[in-house]
């Protein structure tokens, strides 16, 4: 297992290394930075220029800015901000947080919800119940999260008054007033991911159900619940678990807009605000993050995979 | 040829009091209904409660002259909002217009100016000072100032931000004007001499905003880079905690010096807390809420508060050009005057207030000078909308039968009012490719490498004229990117820097007005109009705050 | 996903196979709709100027007017007719998704055939350059792209194709490799048959069902990025009318109109589930092995 673990870890350098080219070669394409500085609204003169040019390494060939980039990134140093010269780890001690929050709990609500869902579905099958589920499934997956969203809030922000239609404070610091804010933000960006996750169980409740098994377990005359929580779930989860890995990845790229949405201040809304400003460093550090978020999760969640499925072996 | 400084003093006066007075509360919906107010206050991770034991209880002051009612009270915490990040909260070195929500919080200037412009010395760090000649100013020091930092504000620490703002490495804004100053003297401890290159009248007006902030030079030794959130100034406010994209937390500066007019220590509160909140309907709501105490109303709800009995409003005329067209003079096909005169009269700027900024907005006058400041001057003719005339102006251009061209622009607003106008110079056979980016973005395109013939953003307000002139119509301005030499506009703008008789100032800029309007080198469109709502049962002292920027001073701001 | 030993169907003479599935498609009530729907809307698509009340550009003075008998579905800021504009609207939004799954198709498939058939090295390279796009949620590549290269029709649609091509060539690539395994293609092989023969008889024919399978399901999943673009502001510029583009703009009078949100939300979610339902019931004729395995 361990040398299963480090095997998948030196696995992840090429395409790590393949990441942090790709964010920083996309970035450089660009407008000169430098002429975005210039214009924020107030004007620098040439002098000035030439100082903020030498002192970000902007005069140097991209193949020396690309190394000094990663050699500061390796040793902890994402940059400052060029926009507002504030270090981009401050940036990101602010942001971050936020973010995983939000995710966490839309990632939990997805669980919360499909799981249930999916083996009431399975289970009465073709019943009132499983339509329902599978209308709402079928809705949650077409329909656009930050679209949602904006009926949540004119629902109930702007009509009913029961949440507030923006801002965030964080549940750990204050429950109530936490999760008023976030409740909101987790539905829309939540409701693809929860949608995606009643499909998968249900439909791999429905082939374990039918295994000989768990018509062994009913024949010993185990109890339903039993039956269905223990022997069936367990074995209809390995589909599951290898969706709810993946869903980082969609999580963190709904955020994006989520964040817009809501006037969220996570690493999403600083993407792009940061990406539309130009701020390469600022930029460069959140999708760098969110890539390794996504290669990691990937990883763990195949490591799970093992441990829940004792057939696979790590050889 | 000398001329004292009182002289000026006295006629900017005079020409106040002559200007159109602004900032009067709007109490018409100023009744008494008591409102409870939620105190649910947090809107972001942190808490205020760990700052307030570092404030000093200050004993209200016994009652001078003003009634009871009108008495400031002392403490609370005030909640504000704006819709901008701060791009830094050290004035030197910012560079958006909104930055000044929060810095002007924590700083005060070496010379202040009031809502017109006027210097003020009880609100400077100055107390009194004199020009000797054209070519030198000497300031005395209010003594006993301190930084928040604890240490003393003297002429070192003058001299000491005024050569940070000349040095390139700084990147402030404010360092081309400020090159102006070819040495700064420590005479002794409270008094300093600058010594100029040339004339500059303008830079009165100029310490009242960014470059005359004064900053703890042990605090930006201290902090480096990092110094543009950790701002130590010596202002009523100081920082507590910055939560970027969230907020940003002040408490009161226990070593402030300024004093109202009755002589109570300012500021009232025990500290500010403004939050940063980008959009307008999330705005409205925390400001409806009780989230918020004050803020500014976006357009398309001022009416809906103003008909809200417990939110009371004040009304602040010529925020900005808030609408304003810029040509490239250089570009083709915006090099021709006729097709930029055609252009002229085509744009019917009341329907686009009406449609994007809800009627709120006034048509501009032909000047980039706003009402409420002494350079204001509407008899300056200006294109009206005029669809003959347009026709006309496009028959004798260069492109009789039309032309396409790309316009940039940026933000919501902008790109739909962007493309009313596109659809209102289609009748007259000019088709607008519009090209939308950020703000940063589409400036840089314009101005720096040029993009386009035609841009539609706005100009904040800056009453300073010079700043004005030779930011836009100096040959070598950033913000002309055509970039033509005109002989006569550069003497005049030169003319007018150097001249410290008021009247004979606003002669020379009304010239300037002149030759920019008939030449048709920007249209300015709208002038903004902003309603500020306040929470009539818990704020008060509002009256006072707008500064001569059109932005708040909350050292004003006073909670029932 | 019942077993996973992957049986290998050998291509017939596909015409009549094409029939049998069309008939088993039509059997589901649910693909019928989805038919209907993408019908309809490819209808409006094409005859948008000689349906649509108005013109989708023509301002007028009525601003942010609510739906009436003159403007079915109300107008918007700049008083233009909102059926009109949403109408004309998905003629962008199956413009992009249509652009975006061919771009994903287009480079998709001869990268997953160039690595399925190589191994080595060049499989390696390949597969840890689409592992890395991956890697990027899908939404952030599009906006980094459009941020970077301006938001044009065509830059659009290249930032959403892009995400598609890594799904494209792994199950192109996954075909190649298990029809490799096959004994027959290891007898033709070492009878000397070329491995274009191979890729063009074989593995192309395999990996046409999951591909336009993905594909149909990708459709959907471009609307959706094009709405998120727009609304965001980086996807087609305005004037033209695009459902992203209109909620962007109807997002701050959200208080005061919203039927301007509720309008081409609706219509994004019809296209969506109409996709979703097409794409889900082709999966069932044509490949049931496939369920559950994409996003």
């Amino acid at each position: 297992m361990g040398s299963y673990i480090i095997r998948r870890l030196l696995q992840m350098i090429p395409v790590v290394i393949l990441v942090t080219m790709m964010v920083f070669m996309l970035l450089h394409l660009t407008v000169d930075p430098i002429a975005l500085l210039m214009g924020g609204g107030e004007s620098l003169d040439p002098e000035q220029v030439a100082a903020l040019r030498a002192e970000y390494g902007f005069d140097k060939p991209l193949i020396i800015q690309y190394f000094t980039w990663m050699g500061h990134t390796l040793t902890g140093d994402l940059g400052r901000s060029h926009k507002t010269q504030r270090p981009v780890i401050d940036e990101l001690k602010d942001r971050l947080p936020v973010t995983l929050e939000i995710g966490l709990f839309s990632w939990l609500f997805s669980i919360i919800i499909a799981i249930p869902a999916g083996i009431l579905s399975a289970v009465k099958r073709g019943s009132i119940a499983d339509i329902a589920a599978t209308v709402i499934t079928v809705g949650g997956l077409a329909v656009p999260g930050f679209w949602l969203g904006t009926m949540l809030i004119l629902l109930f922000a702007v009509q009913l008054r029961w949440l507030p239609p923006f801002g965030f404070v964080s549940v750990f610091s204050n429950p109530i007033e936490g999760l008023k804010t976030i409740a909101l933000p987790v539905i829309s960006l939540g409701v693809s991911a929860a949608a995606l996750n009643m499909r998968q169980i249900r439909s791999s409740m429905l082939e374990v159900l039918v295994q000989d098994y768990v018509r062994t377990a009913r024949a010993k005359g185990l109890k339903e619940s039993r039956v269905i929580w223990l022997h069936a779930l367990k074995n209809a989860s390995l589909p599951v678990i290898t969706l709810m890995g993946m869903q980082i990845g969609r999580l963190a790229g709904g955020a994006v807009v989520i964040e817009n949405l809501f006037a969220i201040p996570g690493m999403g809304r600083l993407m792009v605000t940061s990406i539309l400003a130009s701020d390469f460093p600022v930029v460069q550090a959140c999708v760098l993050i969110t890539a390794l978020m996504v290669l990691f999760s990937n990883l763990v969640t195949d490591i799970v995979y093992g441990y829940v499925d004792p057939r696979i072996r790590y050889s | 040829m000398k001329k004292g400084f009182w002289i000026l003093a006295t006629l900017l006066i005079i020409t106040s009091l002559m200007a159109a007075s602004c900032n009067k509360p709007d109490t018409t919906s100023n009744t008494t209904t008591p409102a409870t107010i939620a105190n649910s206050s947090t809107v972001s991770t942190t808490t205020t409660a760990a700052s307030e034991s570092t404030t000093v209880k200050t004993t209200t002051a016994t009652t001078v002259s003003a009634t009871a009612a009108n008495q400031p009270k002392y403490g609370g915490f005030l909640r504000y909002a704006y819709g901008l990040e701060p791009s830094s909260l050290d004035p030197q070195t910012g560079n958006s217009g909104g930055d000044a929500y929060y810095w002007k919080q924590m700083y005060d200037h070496i010379i202040a100016s009031d809502s017109q412009l006027v210097p003020d010395a009880s609100r400077s760090l100055a107390e009194s000072w004199e020009f000797p000649d054209t070519k030198t100013m000497i300031f005395h020091l209010r003594k006993d100032v301190k930084f928040h930092d604890g240490t003393p504000f003297d002429a070192a620490a003058v001299k000491f931000n005024i050569e940070r703002i000349q040095d390139p490495a700084t990147a402030s804004a404010a360092r081309a004007s400020f090159l102006t100053i070819d040495k700064v003297e420590i005479i002794n401890s409270t008094t300093v001499k600058f010594l100029l290159k040339t004339p500059w009248s303008a830079g009165v007006g100029l310490f009242a905003d960014r470059g005359g902030t004064m900053n703890s030079p042990t605090a930006v030794a201290k902090w480096g880079k990092s110094y543009n959130f950790h701002p130590v100034g010596t202002g009523p406010f100081m920082l507590d905690d910055y939560v970027s994209g969230g907020s940003v937390s002040m408490v009161k500066n226990p070593y402030y010096w300024g004093k109202d007019k009755n002589g109570n220590a300012l500021p009232y509160t025990d500290g500010l807390r403004a939050l940063i909140i980008t959009d307008a309907t999330t705005l409205s709501a925390a400001l409806e809420t009780g989230k918020l105490d004050l803020a500014f109303i976006p357009n398309k709800d001022v009416k809906k508060f103003q008909a809200k009995p417990e939110i009371s409003t004040i009304k602040q005329e010529g925020t900005g050009v808030s609408a304003l067209l810029y040509f490239n003079l250089a570009k083709a096909p915006m090099d021709d005057i006729n097709l930029r005169k055609a252009v002229s009269y085509a744009i019917d700027w009341e329907a686009i207030n009406q449609a994007i900024f809800y009627g709120n907005y006034s048509i501009a006058d032909a000047g980039m000078w706003l009402p409420g400041t002494w350079v204001y001057d509407n008899t300056v003719p200006r294109p009206q909308y005029d669809l003959a005339k347009a026709k006309q102006f496009l028959a004798k251009s260069s492109k009789p039968s039309g032309f396409s061209m790309d316009c940039l622009t940026w933000g919501n607003d902008f790109t739909q009012a962007t493309q009313m106008v596109q659809s209102q110079l289609s009748a007259i056979g000019i088709n607008i490719n519009v090209k939308v980016y950020d703000v940063g973005t589409a400036t840089a395109k314009f101005f720096a490498t040029q993009e386009a013939p035609f841009f539609f953003s706005s100009w904040s307000r800056y009453p300073e004229p010079d700043w004005i002139a030779g930011n836009n119509f100096k040959s070598t301005a950033y913000y002309n990117p055509g970039k033509l030499p005109n002989a006569t506009v550069d003497d005049l703008i030169a003319q007018g820097a150097a001249e410290y008789d008021i009247t004979k100032r606003k002669a020379i800029y009304r010239q300037i007005q002149t030759i920019v309007s008939d030449e048709c080198w920007v249209i300015p469109g709208l002038y903004g109009v902003t309603y500020c709502g306040y929470w009539n049962a818990k704020v008060a002292g509002v009256e006072n705050m707008f500064g001569w920027d059109a932005k708040m001073d909350l050292r004003w701001v006073w909670l029932k | 996903m019942n077993n996973k030993t992957q049986s290998i169907e050998i291509p017939k003479s596909s015409g009549s196979q094409f029939w049998v599935n069309t008939k088993r498609l039509m059997k589901i009530p649910l693909a019928v709709f989805g038919f209907i729907v993408i019908i309809l809307i490819v209808f409006c698509a094409i005859f948008a100027p000689l349906i649509s009340p108005y013109d989708p550009n023509a301002q007028s003075k009525n601003y942010l007017k609510p739906p009436s008998s003159t403007n079915l579905l109300g107008t918007d800021q700049l008083g233009r007719d909102v059926l009109t504009r949403t109408i004309f609207g998905s003629r962008i939004a199956l413009i992009v998704s249509l652009g975006a799954v061919s771009l994903g198709i287009v480079i998709g498939v001869p990268l997953g055939l160039i690595a399925g058939n190589s191994r080595g090295w060049v499989d390696e390279v390949i597969m840890r350059l689409m592992d890395a796009l991956l890697s990027f949620p899908s939404l952030i590549i599009a906006i980094g792209l459009v941020a970077v290269l301006g938001s044009t029709l065509l830059n659009v649609i290249l930032a959403i194709g892009i995400a598609n091509v890594p799904f494209i060539a792994r199950i192109v690539r996954a075909q190649a490799l298990s029809v490799r395994e096959q004994p027959y293609i290891m007898a033709s092989h070492s009878i000397g048959a070329s491995s274009w023969r191979v890729i063009f008889r074989h593995i192309l024919p395999n990996s046409m069902a999951p591909v336009i399978v993905q594909g149909t399901l990708g459709m959907a999943y471009a609307i959706l990025t094009e709405a998120a673009l727009g609304f965001l502001g980086l996807g087609v510029p305005p004037p033209t009318p695009t459902w992203g583009n209109m909620l962007q703009f109807a997002f701050p009078v959200l208080d005061r109109a919203a039927y301007l949100s509720i309008v081409p939300g609706i219509a994004i979610f019809l296209l969506v589930l109409a996709f979703n339902f097409t794409g889900d019931a082709l999966r069932d004729v044509l490949d049931p092995r496939l369920r559950g395995l994409f996003r």
